[in-house]
């Protein structure tokens, strides 16, 4: 009996099998992490992803066994495959960066970057590496808790946009705010928008508070001379 | 039974675009239960895409191993790569996969689906290099993660992304309705954007996460019991 578990164990494509198991819990950790940050990319999305990414690897590298020493095709790479994960998970995680041109940030990139980090650790996984590939993944689990501390965490770029009338109790309000919510103004726009002369203001910050709905609301409420508000 | 067997190996062996096509079927099932779940999910991609993107990816990986047995003692070739065709899949399909992400203002959907196209593309290769095993054993591990998570839901992977646009006229009785309702609804608001009108009234564009759809039977029941909002959208 237990020579015949060893002898399945040893089957090649049972520690294939075995190794995509690994690389989807190792990416289900991983998306874990993610998801409890409430970003987009959650546990199923990663998960699949590295269990894509090292099918792609045992691929590349044990898929053409069988041609080996057939037929003269001496040009055989077992990387090849292997090389255009680093592209293709690249591509994936492109299409979840916002690049929002009209406000001139950009979002999403610890996701992106960090779907590619998954593929990575799913081709570690593919290849064998599998102690490697596990560590790995705890180091990724580890690092956002390292710098989560306030001193070296950097809030993200928020986009503030005001339309308001300008008067000098107003200014003189913003200015409080700007110091109650310690906010950061990276850059500023002005425009001059109406013959009423409201003035919309068009602020990128940063601020370690959160700023819920119900703020937005009483502020906007508060204060008649602000028309528009959003961030 | 051994000697049938035997027979039937062999008109394989001389017989191998029968194999090939084969893996192909296979490859195209797997595609397909794969893609039933998403059809199940109403998502963009659904079981036809899936199906053909498994088989192609199959039938790439057969052209790529086998297409150039001719070339390989043709005068001037150092030999062919056979992995070659088939690493060009990896790249090609994850183009179609960023394609499915959808973005829109905050909030993005499709990646999973994404993600999931990606790995059906591994899974038809696997079936179109011979590695059968290991192609089925990935269907079901994609299955499984896909059926059992959508049960088990880790942090913010239950919501939702959506958007809700809204003029109201607005009333302290409905702001109280409003909260009560984003309460028992479980939605979260990541973004906003406020403006006022004339006649006390208030035209809001949310970006927001939520825990479950809401029905359209519900929304018009809403908007009927509440003549203070004006229009709403979901």
């Amino acid at each position: 009996m237990n020579e015949i578990l060893q002898g399945f164990l040893t089957l090649p494509q049972v520690d294939y099998s075995f190794r995509l198991l690994i690389a989807v819990l190792c990416g289900a950790f991983l998306g874990m992490e993610r998801s409890f940050r409430s970003k987009h990319a959650g546990l199923r999305t990663h998960a699949i992803l590295a269990g894509g990414a090292a099918l792609f690897m045992i691929l590349s590298k044990y898929a053409f066994f069988d041609l080996a020493k057939g037929a003269g095709l001496q040009g055989f790479d077992p990387t090849v495959i292997a090389c255009y994960i680093i592209d293709g998970s690249g591509f994936l995680g492109a299409g979840i960066i916002f690049n929002k041109v009209d406000q001139d940030t950009v979002s999403g990139l610890t996701t992106a970057a960090g779907i590619w980090a998954t593929a990575a650790i799913g081709m570690a996984c593919g290849s064998g590496l599998l102690l490697l590939g596990i560590l790995t993944t705890l180091l990724f689990l580890l690092i956002p808790r390292l710098i989560a501390f306030n001193h070296v965490y950097i809030a993200p770029i928020r986009v503030l946009y005001l339309k308001v009338q300008n008067t000098p109790a107003l200014r003189r309000m913003l200015k409080e705010k700007k110091e109650e919510y310690q906010i950061q103004v990276v850059s500023a726009r002005y425009g001059r928008t109406r013959a009423d002369g409201s003035v919309s203001i068009y602020l990128q910050i940063r601020t370690p508070r959160s700023i819920s709905f119900e703020d937005v609301y009483h502020f906007l409420k508060a204060h008649p001379e602000i028309t528009e508000i959003s961030i | 039974m051994a000697a049938v067997l035997n027979i039937i190996k062999e008109f394989f062996v001389q017989h191998p675009m029968l194999i090939y096509l084969l893996r192909i079927i296979l490859a195209t099932f797997l595609g397909a239960i794969i893609g039933l779940e998403r059809t199940k999910r109403s998502k963009e991609a659904g079981i036809r895409t899936h199906c053909i993107i498994a088989g192609a990816a199959a039938l790439f990986m057969v052209i790529s191993k086998y297409a150039f047995f001719d070339m390989a003692d043709a005068v001037g070739s150092r030999g062919a790569d056979p992995a070659r065709i088939a690493a060009q899949v990896v790249t090609g399909i994850s183009f179609l996969g960023a394609g499915v992400i959808y973005k829109n203002g905050n909030t993005v959907k499709g990646l999973t689906t994404a993600a999931g196209i990606w790995a059906t593309a591994a899974v038809g290769m696997a079936c179109g290099s011979g590695l059968y095993w290991v192609a089925i054993f990935m269907a079901v591990l994609i299955l499984g993660v896909q059926l059992l998570m959508h049960h088990f839901n880790v942090g913010y992977d239950a919501y939702s992304n959506g958007e809700i646009r809204m003029t109201l006229v607005d009333t302290p009785e409905i702001r109280a309705i409003l909260k009560e309702k984003q309460q028992e609804l479980g939605i979260t608001i990541v973004s906003s954007r406020i403006t006022t009108c004339a006649d006390n009234t208030l035209n809001m564009i949310l970006q927001v996460r939520m825990k479950q759809n809401i029905p359209f039977s519900e929304v018009l029941k809403f908007m009927d019991e509440h003549p203070e909002i004006k229009s709403l959208s979901i």
